[in-house]
């Protein structure tokens, strides 16, 4: 719990930071988050192969791993269907194209704003991004209330990279394998579901 | 996406060797903690100090709050019986 608190202090710091043009312009680089993220994924992805606690556990699980992803994908639209009818301006295909973002906010913002106009785009981006930071910000609180997996069911398809941190953290190091699984799974599904559902959209 | 795949395997093809001829104790648990905390706050920076995003994010915020948070409730709540069911008797075990 005292992580969580300090990272939401972080955030939260980050943003009056920035709104309030404290720093010179500059000050942060641009690709920072990238550069941090990346040595992120690589120090998690170094834990990983280093504990061959979790190559065990991986095998003694097998297929059940798969339906880590696939109730994500069920919770995900059946939250969609169950929320569409309070979203003003967007039809259920629409709202339902993005829940299928999963997370991943870059690319189902850009497939969104090339198929559907700027204004369901910008909803994407800001709808996939709050999900990855309630699943950075809230991680130890879903692990204990929901269970280890909760976490990854939330992050979608960011639990291949900037959630699987948090994930390696609260709900421990054999259930990074399956995060790392049903991210990948999610990723590959973004680009299919997503232009899925704007086809059938009546706007 | 690809360059984060590629640096995952790389760290984990890393971990899988180095593992055999050092022992890092706990300062890889340390380094991902300390980013953790660093990448949140650039994030913060970020969203912060882009007045435009944070104009639409008044405009869109609403519609993407709902969706996110309908989301997000649902698929844990659904996690629940499948940790249950068929992962947490293992973990006990």
């Amino acid at each position: 719990m005292k992580l969580s608190i300090i990272i939401l202090v972080a955030f939260i710091i980050g943003t009056v930071t920035g709104f309030s043009s404290i720093l010179p312009e500059r000050f942060i680089p641009v690709n920072i988050t990238d550069i941090t993220l990346y040595f992120l994924i690589f120090a998690v992805g170094f834990m990983v192969g280093a504990n061959s606690r979790i190559w065990n556990y991986l095998k003694k699980k097998n297929l059940r791993i798969l339906m880590v992803p696939l109730l994500t994908v069920v919770g995900t639209l059946l939250g969609g269907l169950l929320i569409s009818p309070f979203i003003s301006g967007h039809d259920l295909f629409e709202v339902l194209s993005v829940c299928s973002g999963f997370g991943y906010y870059s690319l189902s913002s850009v497939l969104i704003t090339g198929i559907k106009g700027e204004l369901l785009g910008i909803t994407a981006l800001m709808s996939n991004l709050f999900r990855e930071l309630f699943t950075l910000l809230f991680a130890p609180v879903m692990v204990r209330v929901f269970g280890k997996i909760a976490p990854i069911a939330s992050g979608g398809a960011t639990t291949m990279d900037v959630t699987l941190p948090v994930i390696y953290k609260f709900s421990g190091e054999e259930y990074s394998i399956i995060a790392i699984v049903s991210g990948f799974v999610l990723t590959l599904l973004v680009p299919i579901m997503v232009p899925a559902f704007l086809n059938f959209s009546g706007r | 996406m690809l360059t984060v795949t590629i640096i995952l395997f790389a760290g984990i093809l890393f971990g899988f060797f180095v593992k055999k001829l050092i022992d890092t104790g706990s300062l890889p648990d340390k380094v991902v903690t300390a980013l953790i905390v660093f990448l949140l706050f650039v994030m913060g920076y970020s969203i912060g100090s882009n007045k435009i995003m944070a104009i639409r994010l008044i405009t869109a915020g609403k519609n993407a709050l709902l969706i996110s948070l309908a989301t997000v409730i649902v698929s844990i709540v659904i996690s629940f019986p499948v940790y249950k069911y068929f992962f947490r008797d293992e973990d006990e075990a």
